[in-house]
């Protein structure tokens, strides 16, 4: 058995002894099950959610982009500085919904804001839709992974069955609270094996980061600037990418569970912040392994392997495994928060709300693990098939979950917002998209999901003037502004 | 809803950096880097880039240690 197996089945061990620590402390109700009851504190939330939202991508698909398009790939950061602020600026209105209305997700708000469960229903649908392809496309990674790390032994469909077995048995034993614990030490291995990995190739190769730079302008200088070599980071790409990514990933129900999970308002804003860092501070050394990469490794055939397979060359092997099992890490912890969130919300907004509303909260609780085996199961089948449509899918479900936005963010902060109004932009946003995608291919080079974005909020403006809100969405709007500024309305008008 | 002073600075700190990454600014800066690839022999785009992230990142902290209604707590 090869060293690289044995730190995996070790760290797979850890992994779940985290879980099983964790589901010593479930209280088997769908609260606890689905946003941990309001528990978790800095620490944690901020790792939860970081490793939550950036998933194999930062370990394959970072220095791939940067290696095949230059610095042009450095707008991540405006999607790894700003959804920490937009996890606080808007998190914090829900999560003050979340303690004084008792919801537990996006949609139950939804419902409640418009006081019509067929946006709620629709939101549901959408958010299933477009978050299952991702689950399956991490098990993909996942069985790639195994498959290298193993050195062949272990194949890629075994390395699939494997990681949604732990997949289940970490969601199944602890709910959030395990997905947030592991989420929180894999979180630390992410950080560990992206920067100090990162920073130990290129010190394998040259003296120093500057000097890595200026050796690789002489072989690259197309990498230096936009659109990069290929031409790929236009102005347009750059502009739809960044507000795609950062606004559209918020409405994900992996990231807005997380918006009701912190203990407190203080640990929200902690953990938002802390985010910012934690994500900007990652890829700090990946533009300098990506183009150094066309000194060491020049004509990769795959460039989304390239930085494990740079570990394996300049890195000692044990250090590399545990790096690449870092990837694994970052896999799982997006993979297993995706089935977590997709389980409950299939729970709380489905199954309670359609089939059965005498349903208590033990009741939610073993629904949404019966979901979450399903749903499992069904990733495996489509991560086991390799469909090439996936790549499509996941092309549009940023943009698919994106049109969403105007109708959830207009609802914590527009007291004109309707129900009307939110349905047609939901509707005519996904008609856009994926017009947009299928038929007239991103118009004017910005992506089909920014179109799909830009339709919805034009179209939730209209319609919202055009028609006529319901008392329980100014209801719900003054009770936030009260929260939050009342203090400081009175101050104002007693001067 | 009625903005403080520091949390309206904050906020227009907070898409200043965000202007100052986007076009027309980064078309000039992205010419500029054309000329001029490296400043201090890190890539000239990457560093603007970062500067502006990192100003958006203390506007952030800031404003999380400073602004009054960031600092409410929910009481049952």
């Amino acid at each position: 058995m090869n060293i690289g197996l044995i730190i995996l089945i070790l760290y797979s061990i850890v992994v779940l002894g985290i879980a099983y620590y964790a589901s010593l402390q479930d209280k088997k109700n769908i609260a606890d099950f689905a946003v941990a009851g309001g528990s978790l504190g800095i620490f944690v939330l901020t790792l939860t959610f970081s490793a939550t939202y950036h998933s194999a991508y930062a370990f394959m698909g970072a220095p791939g982009y940067a290696y095949k398009h230059g610095i042009g790939w450095w707008v991540n950061g405006l999607w790894t500085v700003f959804p920490g602020v937009l996890f606080w600026i808007i998190g914090r209105r829900f999560w003050y919904l979340g303690k004084k209305y008792g919801y537990l997700s996006l949609t139950q708000f939804l419902n409640d804001v418009y006081q019509d469960k067929k946006i709620g229903l629709l939101a549901t649908i959408i958010l299933v839709v477009f978050t299952l392809p991702y689950v399956a496309m991490q098990a993909i990674g996942c069985g790639y992974i195994f498959d290298a790390i193993s050195g062949g032994s272990l194949s890629y469909e075994v390395g699939t069955l494997f990681f949604f077995l732990i997949m289940i048995i970490l969601v199944w034993l602890g709910g959030m609270k395990g997905v947030a614990y592991t989420d929180a030490a894999q979180g630390v291995f992410m950080w560990v094996g992206l920067v100090i990995g990162s920073y130990l190739v290129i010190k394998a190769n040259f003296p120093s980061v500057a000097v890595a730079y200026s050796e690789t302008l002489k072989v690259i200088p197309d990498h230096f600037t936009l659109p990069g070599p290929h031409g790929a980071v236009t102005y347009a790409d750059w502009v739809s990418r960044w507000i795609l990514i950062t606004f559209g990933m918020m409405m994900f129900p992996h990231i807005t569970l997380r918006f009701f999970a912190g203990r407190s308002l203080r640990v929200l804003k902690w953990s938002s912040v802390f985010s910012s860092i934690y994500l900007t501070s990652i890829y700090v050394f990946i533009p300098a392994v990506a183009f150094i990469a066309h000194i060491v490794f020049p004509n990769a055939v795959n460039p989304d392997i390239i930085f494990p397979e740079m570990l394996l060359k300049f890195t000692p092997p044990v250090f590399a495994s545990l790096v690449i099992a870092g990837a694994l890490a970052a896999s799982m912890s997006t993979a297993d928060s995706q089935l977590h969130a997709t389980g409950s919300m299939i729970s709380t907004d489905f199954y309670k709300q359609y089939v059965n509303n005498e349903a208590n909260e033990n009741k939610q609780y073993q629904i949404a693990k019966v979901a979450i085996l399903v749903l499992g199961i069904i990733s495996v089948f489509v991560a086991l098939a390799r469909p090439g449509l996936l790549g499509d899918i996941l092309a549009i479900a940023n943009g698919g979950v994106a049109a969403l936005l105007p109708a959830a963010i207009g609802a914590i902060y527009w007291k004109k917002a309707t129900k009307e109004g939110a349905f047609w932009s939901i509707v005519l946003g996904e008609a856009t998209m994926l017009l947009t995608t299928f038929v007239f291919k991103n118009p004017l080079g910005f992506l089909s999901g920014f179109w799909g974005l830009m339709v919805a909020l034009l179209v939730y403006f209209i319609v919202c003037f055009k028609t006529i809100p319901n008392s329980r969405t100014a209801e719900i709007i003054e009770s936030i502004n009260n929260f939050f500024y009342g203090e400081i309305k009175t101050q104002n008008l007693s001067k | 809803m009625t903005l403080r002073k520091g949390e309206i600075i904050v906020y227009l700190t907070l898409m200043l950096s965000i202007i100052m990454v986007n076009p027309p600014i980064l078309i000039l800066v992205n010419n500029f880097s054309k000329g001029k690839p490296l400043l201090w022999n890190y890539p000239t785009l990457w560093l603007w880039l970062q500067l502006w992230y990192g100003i958006a990142i203390i506007a952030f902290l800031v404003g999380a240690i400073a602004i009054k209604s960031w600092k409410k707590e929910y009481r049952r």
